[in-house]
């Protein structure tokens, strides 16, 4: 019980207390801040690719893609149990080149160019298998509703946000909400044959796909399936893959439907020329570097309750040596040596305690009013920490976790103890004798 | 002399090393009786606090035995020595070692509060208060609870210490210079105090070079030389 009396009245009569509990509490709640906000955006992101990107994709390796039964390729895949969906793609890398109507009714060719990853699909396909209305501007079916892309005689191409964001010096031209390409712009798209051949076609913007992935907004451009197949002169009966949806998505699913996918094709293609990946697998680079830098910033933000772990050793080996003859009085009386430690284990921990409850609270309320403090800060200082415009996020992602504020405390209490051992065992160890001596 | 209680066997205890070295005690031999007021003097630097802490558990010889009731405690197991201290032995130290953050009351609670545990304290919390708040009231304390100690006089300080090395009821009361620090007249209180535990049966070990104290003991020795020099009967 002394240890408890103690322990409650140190914490009482010592205001310097305030400091390393200050400390702990400041470094929870940048933990809390910085990891909400940065699993925020790694959800964000993920949600965003994962919406545009198939589950799977099966990719045929040779440059001129599947030439053969493309239906039939597409109906057995079809035909497999765990399979939702399916959209066969012919794509390519080329170059985009704008062509921007100005204010006098003539035409400038090559306002600018801009590399592209071109995709042709069938858009009623490509909708099931994935959401791409949603990402649209117009949010229709713009190959087949929008009067350029009738009649197949005009190819229809949508582009990337980003690339219809681009500004035209000394070009006067409509801006729209998403930029200043609008339908009706012209693009000429250019590209490579299976043979290596340089080919071009002109067409026309029939829409803009915004999906909030700077890679994704920046160099894609989606036409149909058979003007992609003109483009690289390929046969109307090839594809470079196929995008799969399933009808559930987690590690079982994924693995019974490649394994099934492969037998349902093993007598109409050829086994080594084709792969099957997830969009995870697809993604992985940028998605073990967006987790990465958030397992970065855990560790350097460590560092700031390391840092109030020494404020908390500082305060208690001066506490120590402050009450060195109070522990001689209290060995003497009986207090075991593990008793006196376990006062200072217990106002280290507490210390602890307190400031990761308080940081705690203070970063989940900082949290929950992001938006409000980061429109304050613009407005005092004219300064936006998280411009809506570079992330295209209408407000901060944020994910508040509790596991992961769970263990943000936790850490914050484990470094309180360890900070408090050094301290505790110099206690333990004073001699009796020498402490009562002490006045 | 009655049954002896607590026995310094062949003491042996040294301080430092090379040029710091000093031999404090050289087989110190003492035996104290139960319900003895036993008085130790000696020079200044002589080893009579260091006995007193031998006796007591709170510093261990280099060689010999401290029995209580036949039992070594010098050889006990840190946890257990720190057990026997607790309900043995009471100590009253010259310069008083009270916790100068706790009032008098919780000073004198303080033992208690080191033998019970925080789920034990709730339920001996009240007969606690009411031992403590008696034996400060037998102290002429009893409007002085919530003082803190640096507001009492030195004197005060001294009973609420005795008090508190009463409050567990301790089977031998050990005091270090118990006058060494008070005034002719708050020591001669403090004297009474002490005599008046003697007299009431406390075995008690007074270490002292106060001659007027040492005369109100049953007995006293000399300690010179690191050995007990000399035994005489006293009041």
């Amino acid at each position: 019980m002394f240890k408890l009396a103690l322990v409650l009245r140190y914490l009482r009569k010592r205001r310097i207390t305030i400091f390393p509990i200050a400390g702990v509490a400041l470094g929870v709640m940048a933990l809390v801040v910085v990891m909400s906000v940065m699993q925020g955006f790694e959800t964000d992101f993920r949600s965003r690719i994962r919406g545009i990107m198939p589950d799977m994709s099966l990719t045929f390796y040779d440059v001129g893609g599947f030439v053969g039964d493309v239906d039939g390729v597409v109906k057995r895949i079809e035909g497999v149990g765990e399979v939702r969906a399916v959209s066969p793609y012919v794509s390519g890398l080329g170059l985009a080149v704008v062509k921007v109507p100005a204010g006098d009714g003539g035409l400038y060719e090559n306002v600018f160019n801009q590399y592209v990853n071109f995709q042709g699909f069938d858009f009623a396909r490509q909708d099931k298998v994935l959401n791409l209305k949603k990402f649209l501007q117009y949010g229709e079916d713009s190959f087949a509703a929008h009067p350029y892309g009738k009649g197949g005689q005009v190819m229809p191409v949508i582009v990337g946000a980003r690339i219809a964001k681009r500004k035209f010096e000394g070009v006067r031209v409509k801006t729209t909400d998403w930029g200043n390409l609008d339908r009706g712009m012209q693009i000429q798209l250019m590209t490579f044959t299976p043979s290596y051949e340089r080919s071009k076609k002109t067409g026309l913007i029939v829409d803009v796909v915004s999906t909030g992935v700077y890679d994704i907004d920046e160099h894609t451009a989606y036409l149909p399936l058979d003007w992609a197949r003109a483009l690289r002169e390929m046969p109307a009966n090839s594809v470079n893959g196929i995008g799969i949806a399933l009808k559930e998505y987690n590690e079982e699913s994924v693995a019974a439907a490649t394994k099934h996918i492969r037998e349902a094709l093993a007598d109409i293609v050829a086994p080594g020329s084709f792969d099957i990946s997830t969009w995870e697998e697809e993604r992985r680079t940028f998605l073990t570097a967006v987790a990465m830098e958030r397992r970065i910033m855990a560790f350097i933000l460590f560092f700031f309750l390391v840092n109030a772990g020494f404020a908390i050793s500082a305060i208690l080996i001066m506490i120590v040596l402050e009450k060195v003859r109070d522990i001689g009085i209290l060995r003497a009386m009986g207090a075991s040596s593990s008793g006196v430690a376990s006062i200072f284990l217990v106002y280290g921990v507490t210390i602890g305690l307190v400031g990761a409850a308080l940081g705690l609270v203070a970063g989940v309320t900082f949290v929950e009013n992001l938006d409000y403090i980061e429109q304050f800060i613009y407005q005092q200082t004219g300064w936006q920490p998280f411009p809506p415009n570079l992330y295209d996020l209408p407000e901060i992602p944020r994910i508040l976790n509790w596991w992961m504020n769970f263990y943000i405390v936790a850490t914050a209490v484990v470094v309180s103890f360890a900070a408090s051992l050094i301290p505790a065992v110099r206690a333990a160890w004073l001699d009796p004798v020498e402490a009562i001596r002490y006045e | 002399m009655s049954e002896t209680i607590l026995e310094a066997v062949g003491i042996y205890k040294s301080y430092g090393k090379g040029r710091t070295y000093v031999s404090v005690l050289e087989g110190t031999n003492l035996a104290i009786g139960e319900g003895e007021l036993l008085a130790v003097v000696g020079a200044s630097g002589s080893g009579k606090s260091t006995v007193l802490h031998v006796l007591g558990g709170i510093d261990t010889p280099d060689k010999g035995a401290v029995l209580y009731r036949g039992e070594d405690i010098s050889k006990m197991w840190g946890g257990r020595r720190d057990l026997v201290r607790s309900r043995i032995f009471g100590f009253v130290f010259q310069f008083y070692h009270l916790l100068h953050e706790f009032t008098a009351l919780e000073n004198v609670l303080m033992p208690e509060m080191i033998r019970q545990g925080v789920l034990a304290w709730p339920g001996r919390r009240a007969a606690a208060h009411k031992r403590a708040k008696l034996l400060l009231d037998q102290m002429q304390l009893g409007e002085r609870l919530y003082h803190k100690p640096l507001e009492l006089s030195g004197g005060e300080q001294q009973r609420v210490a005795i008090a508190r090395a009463l409050m567990a009821e301790p089977k031998v009361l050990l005091c270090d210079e118990p006058t060494g620090t008070l005034d002719a007249k708050t020591g001669k209180e403090i004297m009474g105090v002490l005599f008046d535990l003697g007299r009431a049966g406390q075995t008690m070990v007074l270490v002292t070079h106060d001659e007027r104290l040492a005369s109100g003991a049953h007995r006293r020795v000399t300690l010179a030389d690191g050995r007990i020099r000399q035994g005489a009967r006293g009041a």
